[in-house]
Formats: structure tokens, sequence, C-alpha cells
């Protein structure tokens, strides 16, 4: 079972966009499973780096949907996304440093984090359209 | 002439009776079509919202001296017969380019995603194998793995008659379907056998994907558990079993009470629910005695609490914030003079502090209830080290913790990440002193040195004093020292010891 599930109350109500956010909490659970079952280094830092990869891909394609629907949150919205993916560096430097409660505050991370920008963030974007 | 259908005959007859031949020769097309917003779907409803707006704009252009007049589909014919060819130009010009924002304008906001064919993730496995050439193609080497399902069901005990039935052939259809809906993909092979393609992992990755996926099939069709984890021990009331020692001179009278005091505490931790007491382990405390390196001074000590025998990550915060706890109440009895007997003269005292516990209503005002018991002169010996803050916390509610500990203590530091670049977080920490703790990472000194030197640097640059825990190698003390670290404590600087060590002059150590 992936880690962190996908759940329908998360939908901003784009397919596109929930497939991709699903895809993230996907890789984000195989970075959890390789830490929780103490894969090599390289495996996690492949993983860490899959998922930096596809944050930053997502994140241009988000943003590029709410500049088309004209959401007003969408200066806001890319400063969330720099301030993620500035955390997401930090987390792939934690791993180089072999930070010993990664898999802690990956947990937090995605939950508080990311899960909290999904609902929040997100959802508010696609909701504000121009009158 | 194109080949494009003007208007309707009565429309044309109009127009010869009124411009002659010049109605058709000298008319332009205008292919409204191409001014559309990029994805923009041409559905019937949005072809007459198209329409709407392409005629609202040549009825304002042409109102005076021009007509037009629509073709096939969305070809219009503009013709203006008094214009002469530079001011056809300009008009033209002006025509297209309000039309083409005209159109983002209204449409933008009704405009319909674009299209996108859904995505199959099971192939036929000659389109499997077309899709495993495309990305060879395309110069990637995409892991294509494997799973055979009598193995994953049955082990080496596969009946040699095995069949799936199409019911559970759905059942993991479905679970195959939900891991590659956004990318990927599967095909049914013989003998029972799951291929994959997953073009956007590594090998490793894709590996690790297939374990899960196994996993999951696994525990779907046999029921097992996908994974069996030590089931919480829920408190069912009372007070924990959490045997903390006394400190050793305490009188048996202190014994009992120092025992009854955590007991109580530890009872009314906010623990609810989910909460575990479980393999609470035994408190053991240690102090790092804390050199300023300016002065070349061990100026006070760091309180360490560890938990013996208490379980990993899965109850983390229940532990952290009997941690805090036990730090708390060691430094409150620490702190309090004898009575009777002289003022000591210990530094200060470091206590950590979890976010966490801090940020919860109830394990608050516990807390500071027990920070209350500290006299008031005796408080500007107690620092709290407040660490584990959340990264996207504000800043503002960060400072409303900070001010509910400051009337308890002489300064509130912040422990940050080693790893952390940005710390306009920590704008409103009145010691403006940040650090990090060493011992939390497991990389070598060289690698550990560098990072800390960059933590300093970026720091300082921010106007922050710094500090480093759990400097415990020579190697690392000297460059800590030269990144200008005002605080430092670990092995190199002084050994950690069952009692806070008294103020006292310190001597840099000497790289090895």
């Amino acid at each position: 079972m992936s880690y962190f599930v996908w759940r329908s109350e998360y939908s901003v109500g784009n397919d596109l966009i929930d497939s991709q956010h699903r895809h993230l909490l996907e890789l984000a659970g195989l970075l959890r499973r390789a830490l929780a079952t103490g894969q090599a280094v390289s495996i996690v830092e492949e993983a860490l780096r899959a998922l930096q990869a596809y944050v930053s891909e997502h994140f241009a394609e988000e943003e590029a949907l709410f500049d088309a629907i004209g959401s007003p949150a969408s200066k806001a919205h890319r400063r969330q996304h720099q301030l993620i993916v500035v955390e997401l560096e930090e987390l792939l430097a934690d791993q180089a440093l072999g930070y010993r409660h990664l898999e802690r505050k990956l947990v937090e991370w995605v939950e508080d984090r990311l899960v909290g920008h999904l609902i929040r963030d997100d959802r508010a974007a696609a909701a504000k359209r121009p009158r | 002439m194109s080949d494009r259908r003007p208007g309707s005959p009565e429309e044309i007859a109009k127009l010869l009776a009124r411009f002659g031949n010049a109605a058709l020769t000298r008319a332009r097309p205008l292919d409204v079509s191409q001014l559309l917003p990029a994805g923009y779907a041409l559905d019937v409803q949005g072809r007459e919202a198209v329409i709407a707006i392409a005629e609202e704009t040549l009825d304002d252009f042409l109102s005076e001296d021009g007509v037009y007049w629509r073709g096939a589909e969305l070809d219009y014919w503009i013709l203006l017969p008094n214009c002469a060819r530079s001011g056809w130009a300009l008009k033209w010009n002006a025509i297209t380019g309000g039309l083409f924002h005209l159109l983002r304008e209204r449409l933008k906001s009704a405009a319909p995603q674009a299209p996108r064919p859904p995505h199959s993730p099971l192939l036929s496995e000659s389109d499997f194998e077309q899709a495993v050439a495309r990305c060879r193609k395309r110069g990637t080497t995409p892991p294509v793995l494997t799973i055979d399902l009598g193995e994953v069901l049955f082990g080496e005990q596969r009946p040699s008659d095995m069949r799936l039935s199409r019911r559970v052939w759905s059942m993991i259809k479905t679970i195959l379907d939900g891991y590659f809906h956004a990318g990927g993909h599967y095909v049914r092979m013989e003998h029972d056998r799951i291929g994959l393609l997953m073009p956007h992992l590594g090998p490793a990755l894709a590996a690790l994907k297939r374990d899960v996926i196994i996993q999951e099939i696994r525990q779907r069709l046999t029921r097992q558990p996908a994974e069996v984890r030590p089931a919480p021990v829920v408190r069912t009331g009372g007070a924990p079993p959490c045997p903390v020692s006394a400190p050793a001179e305490a009188s048996k009278e202190e014994r009992v009470i120092w025992t009854q005091t955590f007991q109580a505490m530890l009872a009314a931790l906010p623990l609810d629910a989910a909460a575990v007491v479980g393999d609470c382990g035994e408190a053991v405390l240690r102090y790092d005695p804390v050199c300023r390196v300016r002065q070349g001074l061990i100026a006070g000590n760091l309180l360490r609490v560890e938990m013996i025998g208490a379980q990993g990550d899965g109850e983390a915060e229940a532990n952290e914030a009997r941690k805090d706890f036990i730090a708390l109440a060691d430094a409150v009895h620490r702190l309090q003079p004898v009575e009777g007997s002289q003022e000591r003269r210990g530094g200060i005292l470091i206590v950590p502090v979890s976010f966490a516990m801090l940020d919860r209503l109830s394990s608050r005002t516990l807390y500071l209830t027990l920070c209350s018991q500290l006299e008031a002169k005796r408080r500007n010996l107690l620092v709290f080290e407040l660490f584990s803050v959340p990264r996207d916390l504000r800043s503002m509610r960060l400072d409303e913790r900070i001010r509910q500990l400051r009337p308890f203590c002489r300064n509130v530091v912040i422990r940050a990440d080693l790893s952390r670049s940005d710390f306009t977080q920590f704008e409103c920490v009145p010691s403006r002193l940040v650090g990090v703790d060493l011992s939390l990472y497991r990389a070598e000194d060289p690698v550990l040195m560098e990072a800390l030197a960059t933590f300093g640097r970026r720091a300082q640059a921010a106007g922050y004093l710094t500090y480093a825990h759990g400097v415990d190698s020579r190697m690392a003390a000297g460059p800590a020292i030269e990144s200008g670290f005002e605080f430092l404590s670990g092995g190199a600087i002084a050994a950690r010891a069952a009692q806070p060590q008294e103020v006292a002059p310190w001597t840099a150590p000497q790289p090895e």
C-alpha cells in the first residue's frame, strides 16, 4: 500500500491536476518506503530526485493552468511553490548529510506541507476566478 | 479567388448591387479560428460564442465605412469599398488585433481544459512493445519489470494449472490502474505474468514501486496485512509506568516527591486518543558543557534527555513531549536554591523544548505552569532551545509561542536543520541566536564541516549569532570556531557528564 493515500477531498476539481497530485503522493510514498525499509542511500537519493523533478514539472503546469483561468491567487501561489521547492532542496541536503530523522521529517513535510498545500492553496486558487 | 464559400446568394446580390464587382475582388478573408486562444474547444457552444464576439467586433469597426459577411465556419469576408490601400492595412490590423484580444478576454475564463487523450495504462502485448520501443527511440532505457502472479499468490507452491478468475483479474487490474494512472503502462502476459513499464522512474525506484504493487496485490487477494507495525499500546488511565530516576543527591523524601511529580505530569500529558505510552523506557539525563568561544568560557550546560528503550519514530511526538517535561522538571529542580545552602554557581541551563508540544494548548498550559514554579530570580539561568519549528509556520505564531516562554527564562534560541537556507521565519526571535545539533547527522566530518560553515555563513549574513551542539571531533571543532560560531558543545569541547559543569575557563581544542 502506498504510504500517502490520495483522498477525494484533496481534489481541486481538475482531472489533470488531481492526477498529478496523486502521482506526487505516490512518489513521496516511494521515498518513505525507501527510508523505512533501509534502502541504499543511492535509492533514497533517486527517490528524492524523482520527487523533486516531478514537483517542478507539476508546479509549472499548475501555474500555467491558474494563469489560464485568470486566478487572482496565482502570484501568491507561485510564492508557495517557490518555498516548497526550497524545502525540497533542503530535504535533499538533509539526506546527503545523513539526517537521522529524515523519515519523520519527510512524513511531516508531506502531511503538513504538501498535502496542506493541495487542500488549502490549490483548491483556493482553483476556486478563485475573476468576475 | 480562393475556394472559400462566400455568403448567401441574397447577400452577394445585395453587395453587388451596392458596390459592383469590387465587392468580390476587393473583399479580404479573415479566418477567425486562427485568432482563438490555444486549446479552445470549438464545440457548438464554443463556436456560437466566437461568432458573437467576432460579429460584435466587426460591427464596431465597420459600422461607418465597411461591410462583412460570414462564409463557412469561422471564415469572414471584409470589404472596405472607399478605403485606400494604406488605410486598409491600418484598419485590418486594428480589426484583427482587437478581435484577438477580445477573444482572449471573453473566452479565457470559460476556456475548457485542453483536451488530452485519456491515459490507458493497460496495453496489449504489441502496444506494450511499441511503447517500450518509443522510450528507447527517445534515448531512454526504460525499466521493464515483471510480476509473476503465481509466485505472488502461492510462492513456490504455485499450482501448475493456475488460472486467474475474471473477478481476481479485475481486482488486480484496479490496483494496477491506480498505480499507473499518471503514466507508465502494464501488460498482461502469458502464464499470469504482468509486464510493467515505468519510463519516469529509474531502475531502483521502479523496483521499489513493483514491490509496493506486489505487496498490495498480496494483501488484497490473500487478506494479509501489508505491513506489520507494532501495535501501539493505548493508555487506559492512571499514571504511566515511566521510571525516571531522581538525582543522585536527592534525599529519600525528595525522591518520592520527584517520582510523584513526574507521574502526575506524565498522566496529565495530552496523549489522547491515538497517543501511546507503550514502551516508554527510562529517561537518562546528561549535560553537555557549552562553551562561549569568544570569552573562552564554559558558560552553561545543555540538558539532554535520552529515553533508553523507547520505540522509534512511530511515537516520536509523544516521546518528545515526555522528554520536554522531564528536562524542564530537572531544570526547575536544579535551578532552585537549596534552603540554607549557598547560592549555586552553575551557569545557564539550556533546555530543549519541541514546538509541537508547545503548540498544543493543553500541554503548553501544563508546561508553563511548571515553568512558573521556578523562582523569578532563578529564571535568568534558564534558556529554552526551541526545535522542530515547522518550516511553513508563520512568524507571527512563532513569535506568540516565544512570547509565552519569555517571562520564565533568560532567552529563547532556535535549533534549525543544518540544511536550512532561509532564516526569515526566525525574524521574531529576540535572541537572534540560531544553531544546529550535529549529533543528528551521520555524514563524515568533512561533509558536516562544509555544511556547518555554509549554515554559519548564511545565518550570520542574515544577522544571527550561531551555535552548534554535538561537535564531537576535534577535526570539527576548529572549522566551527573559524566559522564564527558563538557557542559550541560536544565531545570535542568538553565531555558529557551526569551533572552540570560549573562555569570555568575553557581552551579551544587543537585540531588533530
